[in-house]
Formats: structure tokens, sequence, C-alpha cells
């Protein structure tokens, strides 16, 4: 089991240093985490207050963050993937990419929750 | 222009002069380009007219039953505009429930159709009637179905183009794939199965290229085909299909991960727009498995990223612990979410997908439609021909590379090989499968066998030289090639044929209105035209707000040609309203005419076929009006009653007394006998019995008020109540004791009998 746990702070380790090299990372994990802290403060208000009236609402919430939370995680695999030596994938097209996707999200989500 | 030409001489001789053979290459483009497009305007073309056989035989009408509904919507769209048609309160069916008619259709078909009619009107200024629209809007879609069915295979194949140009050219005249888009047959699947290809076309892109863009048009593409068709569930769960069996494979990349949830997550999200979806793709269970499987990618991804930063035997425990706890967290907190009623159990149309008899034992009003039956083997050749055998060889050419993608053609075709076995309408999902798999088969056997060029130099070199044993191998193998590119070319041959003439044949008749068989001296065909002889009886000689009762199957017509209110219809989401309807019509007159008298029915209209020998009437139905009665009433409806005691459905002499005296049987049969010459005996073309008058009770509640030329649709008016508060049986009773045989009101018409 300590060879586990070794194994997992080297893991944590080498994480720290690869967002300290990239900024660009290190806002994007900031941005995920806050959204996954966001959708868990919707499901526990939604839990306290024992009620889902405005489902919809709720829903458009809830899914808005796990949706961007993908494009995040999509986004960071790309520039971690392609980023650097693909020239035929550059940054700027995954960037293009990932602005009309969320955009596309937001439209969406601002419909469905009324 | 000008400039383009003098321009360009001098550009050529530069680049001829600089690289003769760039040149060369790009002039060997533009004109590969240029055949290109030709194909595909053929293509289009060859779609579009091989159907138009129906309007160009009959007339521009719009088909069967469905179709008049979504007419019907189309038509209040554009007279109300978008906003009054999603909120549609429709109170002409389902009398007296009404229908929540926005919330309960799917809109793509009749908002695309109504968008195409907008653009016409006022912005192009073409003044088109949205009937047309309506009616050439299946052929026209089929087009667009080509092209995306090109660009699925092509992407799917190995950047394939024969592959692609063949399946295309398959979908375009496949009799499966036509059966359900002819023009006029305006129905939801009419769009769908553009849309279909186009999902699917855009998924593999967004698999292939990882790109969030391409999986964010895969959702916009789902989106559109949520909003068409009730079918989107079969991409709700082929997908995810897709993705596991790849994960099971051990492909996971991060390019599966990408499309996948950003296709899932917009797509459901988007979905759920559509009023008659709602929150089902997060409630029913027919949605989980995509759910279970973008749960499942968060963990992979986690999982693959773990794995590039640690070993890999410490990488297996931790694996194999969190592999089996997830599934079991998924399995307990499936159930029980389905056992506290937050997911909605399994529809019973989903059941009867697995268990043929589920809907003959519990849900006859799904056993009742013709197209939920069984698919009888003749079929899928009728629909397919050639390609039905073609297609395993192309599933088994996939199973040789067996790249991602073709995992999706292979699951694809798996499972809807099974589905379209147990439902004949889900023949139509298979087709397009079977066409790529098909032109995947097909582009090898033309790729290897006509590659002999090469073959034909050897045989041309050793013709002057020196006879050798190498060139006559050569030039055997060159006949053998040749022969075999022959045959096939021979079969395609006969494919082409065989799909005009089914088109043709079988999938062009409106079934409104119906070819005799017969000609006119002049060489005309002779139409049959009884059913909008009687919805226009309706529509002009009844009041406005008149309840007409018939069997649900007749109720879209008469809401969209005759205009009047109707108690069921085809949409048949009330099973006990239907139900009350077929016990009217299975039980004696006098509870008949209470039920209905309940109801304000003013009318009621059957199909008769005896005369005519028109074998889809109410009496052959009338079997399920009593099964779908009797599982509401048990008590009072009993369908051995309705036999004979040996068991038989007979409508002669030998049939039960319950049947004689069942309103359908006096209504389809009253004055019937003697019809022909014969006073007292007719003969039922359809059943092959003889009916005599002294079989046929008196009508004494109903009145008959129209009967068609060919006698085929029946209108009776239920009798006003009696004055001074008899019973109508009495009072009909009485006046026939009385002695005063009152003269049969009988229609003077010439029966027309070939």
């Amino acid at each position: 089991m300590s060879v586990m746990q070794e194994q997992l702070n080297k893991c944590i380790d080498f994480y720290k240093i690869s967002i300290e090299h990239n900024p660009l990372l290190k806002i994007l994990d900031i941005f995920s985490a806050a959204l996954v802290a966001i959708a868990a403060l919707q499901c526990v208000f939604m839990i306290i207050i024992r009620d889902t009236f405005p489902f919809n609402a709720f829903l458009a919430g809830f899914i808005i963050c796990v949706s961007q939370f993908v494009l995040n995680v999509s986004l960071r695999l790309g520039l971690v993937k392609y980023g650097y030596d693909n020239k035929e994938r550059g940054e700027r097209k995954l960037f293009v990419e990932y602005v009309i996707c969320s955009l596309v999200l937001h439209f969406i989500s601002l419909h469905f929750i009324n | 222009m000008a400039v383009a030409i003098k321009s360009s001489p001098s550009k050529m001789m530069e680049s001829a002069s600089k690289a003769p053979k760039a040149s060369s290459k790009q002039f060997f483009l533009t004109v590969l380009l240029f055949l290109k497009l030709l194909i595909f305007v053929c293509l289009i073309g060859a779609a579009t007219t091989s159907r138009l056989f129906s309007v160009i035989r009959y007339e521009s009408i719009i088909h069967e039953f469905d179709p008049w509904f979504n007419y019907r919507a189309t038509r209040y769209l554009v007279a109300n505009g978008f906003h009054k048609f999603l909120n549609w309160f429709d109170d002409r069916t389902w009398y007296p429930l009404g229908r929540v008619t926005g919330g309960t259709l799917y809109p793509g078909l009749m908002t695309s159709s109504g968008f195409i009619w907008y653009i016409m009107n006022y912005i192009l200024k073409i003044q088109v009637d949205i009937r047309n629209v309506c009616v050439l809007f299946a052929p026209a879609f089929s087009g667009i179905t080509a092209i995306f069915t090109y660009l699925f295979t092509k992407n799917c194949y190995n950047d394939d183009a024969l592959a692609g140009f063949l399946s295309a050219a398959f979908i375009a005249i496949a009799p499966g794939y036509i059966s359900r888009s002819v023009a006029g047959s305006y129905d939801n699947e009419a769009i769908a199965i553009t849309l279909l290809m186009s999902t699917f076309y855009l998924w593999i892109k967004a698999m292939r290229t990882g790109s969030i863009a391409w999986a964010c048009s895969a959702a916009i593409s789902y989106f559109y085909m949520v909003s068409a068709w009730g079918g989107y569930v079969f991409i709700t769960n082929l997908v995810p299909l897709h993705v596991f069996i790849l994960l099971l494979m051990g492909r996971y990349s991060s390019k599966l991960y990408s499309a996948y949830s950003v296709w899932y997550t917009i797509g459901t999200l988007a979905s759920m727009q559509i009023p008659f979806v709602g929150f089902l793709p997060i409630r029913s269970n027919d949605h989980m498995a995509s759910l279970g499987v973008f749960g499942l990618l968060q963990f992979f991804m986690f999982g693959d990223y773990i794995k590039s930063k640690i070993s890999s035997a410490n990488f297996k425990i931790f694996l194999k612990t969190s592999v089996i706890s997830l599934i079991a967290i998924g399995v307990f907190g499936l159930f029980t979410l389905t056992y506290f009623g937050l997911i909605a159990p399994w529809t019973g149309r989903f059941y009867s997908l697995w268990d043929t008899d589920y809907a003959k034992v519990h849900i006859p009003i799904i056993a009742s439609v013709s197209e939920h039956q069984p698919t009888a083997w003749p079929s899928f050749f009728f629909d397919t021909q050639i390609l039905i055998w073609l297609f395993p060889c192309g599933v088994f050419l996939l199973f040789l590379e067996l790249q991602d993608e073709h995992v999706f053609i292979i699951a694809y075709s798996v499972l809807c090989s099974y589905f379209a076995g147990v439902m004949v309408r889900l023949m139509l999902t298979l087709t397009p499968i079977i066409c790529v798999c098909a032109a995947i088969a097909l582009s090898n056997v033309f790729k290897y066998n006509l590659k002999i060029w090469k073959s034909v130099k050897t045989v041309i070199k050793n013709k002057t030289g020196s006879k050798n044993n190498n060139a006559f191998t050569e030039i055997c193998s060159l006949i053998g090639k040749l022969v075999t590119v022959l045959t096939f070319l021979g079969y395609l041959i006969l494919f082409v044929q065989h799909c005009t003439w089914v088109t043709s044949n079988a999938y062009s008749s409106p079934s409104v209105v119906i070819l005799s068989g017969n000609y006119n001296e002049d060489g005309s065909p002779i139409y049959i035209d009884d059913f909008r002889e009687a919805y226009s009886w309706l529509r002009y000689n009844t009041a406005d707000d008149a309840k007409v009762a018939s069997w649900w199957d007749y109720g879209y017509q008469i809401g969209g040609m005759a205009d009047r209110t109707t108690l069921v219809d085809n949409n048949t989401w009330n099973n006990t309203h239907i139900a009350i309807v077929g016990k009217a019509m299975a039980s004696e007159e006098s509870i008949s005419y209470e039920i209905f008298k309940d109801h304000d029915v003013d009318y009621v209209l059957i199909v008769f076929g005896g005369l005519l020998g028109y074998s889809g009437d109410d009496i052959n139905k009338f079997l399920w009006m009593v099964r779908i009665s009797e599982g509401i009433w048990p008590d009072e409806i009993n369908e051995p009653s309705f036999f004979t005691s040996d068991g038989q459905y007979r409508v002669d002499s030998a049939a039960s007394e319950t049947m004689k005296n069942s309103l359908m049987y006096k209504m389809s049969y009253h004055d019937f006998p003697g019809l022909l010459g014969n006073p007292t005996q007719t003969t039922d073309r359809v059943r092959g019995a003889t009916i005599d008058a002294s079989h046929v009770p008196d009508l004494k509640y109903f009145e008959e008020v129209f009967t068609s030329e060919n006698w085929l649709v029946r209108i009776y008016k239920l009798k006003d109540e009696d004055s001074q508060g008899r019973d109508l049986g009495d009072v009909y009773n009485l006046e026939h004791k009385s002695g005063k045989k009152s003269v049969m009101k009988k229609p003077k018409l010439e029966p027309r009998v070939d």
C-alpha cells in the first residue's frame, strides 16, 4: 500500500510541476474545479430544500457545469497532446472550437433555464 | 468573366512552362471535381424522380394516415405561427378529452416544411402551396440523405470514395427507404433518415478527429433528429454502444473522450428542449446507457491520466478495484432509482422489441398495428434485393480490418438486423446500413477486378514476342476479372430494374385513392375515390361541430380531409378511449347507442370492402376492436363469443349470434344482401361469404345517411331520441309491426362491379 501511496504522491508532484510550467493549464484546472464545486453546491442546495421545483432550471444549471467541465477537459487534453508539436491542429484552432462550443452550450442552457 | 478568360491563358502558359506536371495534375483534379459534382447531381435526380411515381400516377396528394395529421399540423403552423403551434391544444380530436398536440408531437417535420414554405413565399417570392411543399418534402430530403450517406461511408471506410458513391446510389433507390419517402408520404421518417445519416456522419467525423467542433455539430444534428422522430432513441443507444465496445477493446483515446462527452452533454441538454421529450433523457431507462457510458468515460479519462504517471503493475490494482466498485455502484444506483420511481421503467414498445409476444399479450393496441409485426423473410429481399446478399460480405470485410469506425458499422448492422426482424417498420433503419455494407463489398470487388491495366500491358507485350506461360495466366485472370465485373454490373442493372418496379408497383399508392385496375375507353385508369368522396360529404353536409366516431385508423383522415371532430385517432395515446369505441362497435345496438350518445357522437363512419374486395376493411379489423375492448371490460366483451362454435371467424349464416348482433356487423351488411340482382343474397368478396338477408338484423337506432360509390365508406347517423321518451328499439318494432313496411331509403347508385 505504501508503494501505491508513493506512486500517487509522485503523480501529484508531477502534476504540480506541469501546471507551474503552463499557467494556461492552471487557469483551466481552477476553472474546472470551480465548475465541479458549483455543480456540487447546486446538488446540495437541492437536497437541503428537498425540492426540485423549477426542475429545468436546476437541470440547466447542473448540466451546463458538467458540459463546461467536459469542454475544459477536452481543451486541456488537446493542449497537452497536440498543442505544441502538431501544426495541423494548432492551439488557435482548439481555442476557436472551444469558444464556439461554449457559445452553443450557453445558448441552449439559457433557453432551457427560462 | 472576360478578365478571367484573358488572364487564364497567360497563367496557364506560365504554369505550363514552369511545371507542366503540376498544371496537368490540377486539370485532372478539376475534372475529378466536376465529375463528382455530376455524379451528385445525377444521384439527387435519381433519388427525387424515382419517388415521383405517385404524383404522376395519381396526383399531388398526401398519403395514408399519419401524413394527414402532419399535414394538418403544418397547416396550423403556417396559419398561426410557431408559438401558437407549440401551445396548440386541439379540441377537435379525442373528443371530449382533446389533445395537447403541441406538446405531444415531434415538431421537426412541420417546422422544416413550414420554414421552406416561408422562404419560398416570402423571401424567394415563389408562390407555392403548403400542400405541394409537404408532398415533395420527402423526395427532396432523400437527395440530401444520399449525400450524407456518401460522406458517412467515405469517412467510415478508409476514405474510399468509390464505396461512398455506391452507397449513395444504393440509398437513393433502395425500396426499403423509398417505402417511407415517396412523394406525398409526409411522415416523420421522411426527414428522420436524413438526420440519422447526418448525425452518424458527424459522430464518425468527431470520433476520428477528436475535434469538439465536430462533436458539437453532431449534437446539433442529434437535436434536430430528436425534434423529428421518436426513433432518436436508436442513436442515443447506438453511439454509447459503439463507445462501450471500443472501451472494452481497449481503444480508449482522448479523441474518443472529447467526441463522446461533448456530444452527450450538449446533445442531452438540447434534446430536452423538445416539449414532447421533456425530462425523459434523464428519467427513462432507454437513455440510461448513454449516461452510464458517459460516466465510464470520465473514469477512463482519469485512469488514463494516472496511468501515464505511475507504473503499470500498480495501475492494474488501481484499475481492478475501481472498476468493480464503479459497476456495483452503477447497477445499484439504477435499481434503487427505478425502484423509487425516479427513473421511468422501460416502455411497452421497448419490451416488445425483445419479447415478440409481449405486445400480443399485454398491449393489443401496439400489436394491432400492422407495421409492428415481425418482418417476413421475403420482404428483406423485396426491399433491398441484391444488397441483402452483399451485406454480410461487407460486414466481414470490416471485421478483417476492424478500425474504430468499422466497429460502428458492425454494431449498427448487428443491432438493426435484429430489430428489423422484430418489427417491419424498423426495416427502414436497417436499409441505410445494408446500402453502406453492400457498397463496401462491391467497391472491393470492383477495385480488385478493375486493376487490369498491368495485365493488359503484359498481354500486349507478349503478343508480339514469343509464347509464354505467363501471358496465358494473365489472359485467364483478365478474363476472370472481366467476367466478375460484368456479372456484378448485370446484377446492378437488375437491381435498378427491381427498385423501379417495386417503387412503381408497391410503394407509390397513396391508399387514399386506389387504382381499380380497369381502364376507361380512352385508356385512362379508373380510380376508386370513395374515401375522399365520403370525407367531402362529411365536410359539406354536416354541422361544423359534428362528432364522428370511427375506428382509430381513420381519425387522422377525418381530421385532415373532413375537418370534423373525432373520438379517437392514430395517435393512440389513450387506450381506454379507443376501447370505448371498440366496445361500441362490438356491442349490441342499444348499448352502442348509449355509449355514442354519452360521447355526443352524431355520425358513425365505417369502412366496408365487401363489395369491392378491399381487404383492409373494418370487419377484418373487427377482432382487434373486440380484443382491445375486452382488455378493459372483460365481463361485457368476450372474444370467443364472436367465433363460431368450432372457433372460426365467419360472417355468413354460420356466424355467431353475438357477431350478427354487433353494431359493426349490422352496419357493414345493412342493405347489402340484394344489391347485385339476387334479391336475398350477395357475396362478400373479401371473405368469400354469402350474406343472406335473413341474417342481417335491422338497424333500429341508427340510420344510413351516406354510402360511397363503391360502398367502401358508409356513414350512419344516430337517430334522435324519441320525442315521447320511448326506447328507439321499441319505436322501430312498433312501426314495423303495424304493417307499415317502411320503404328502405336506398341510395340510388349503380355499383361499379368488374
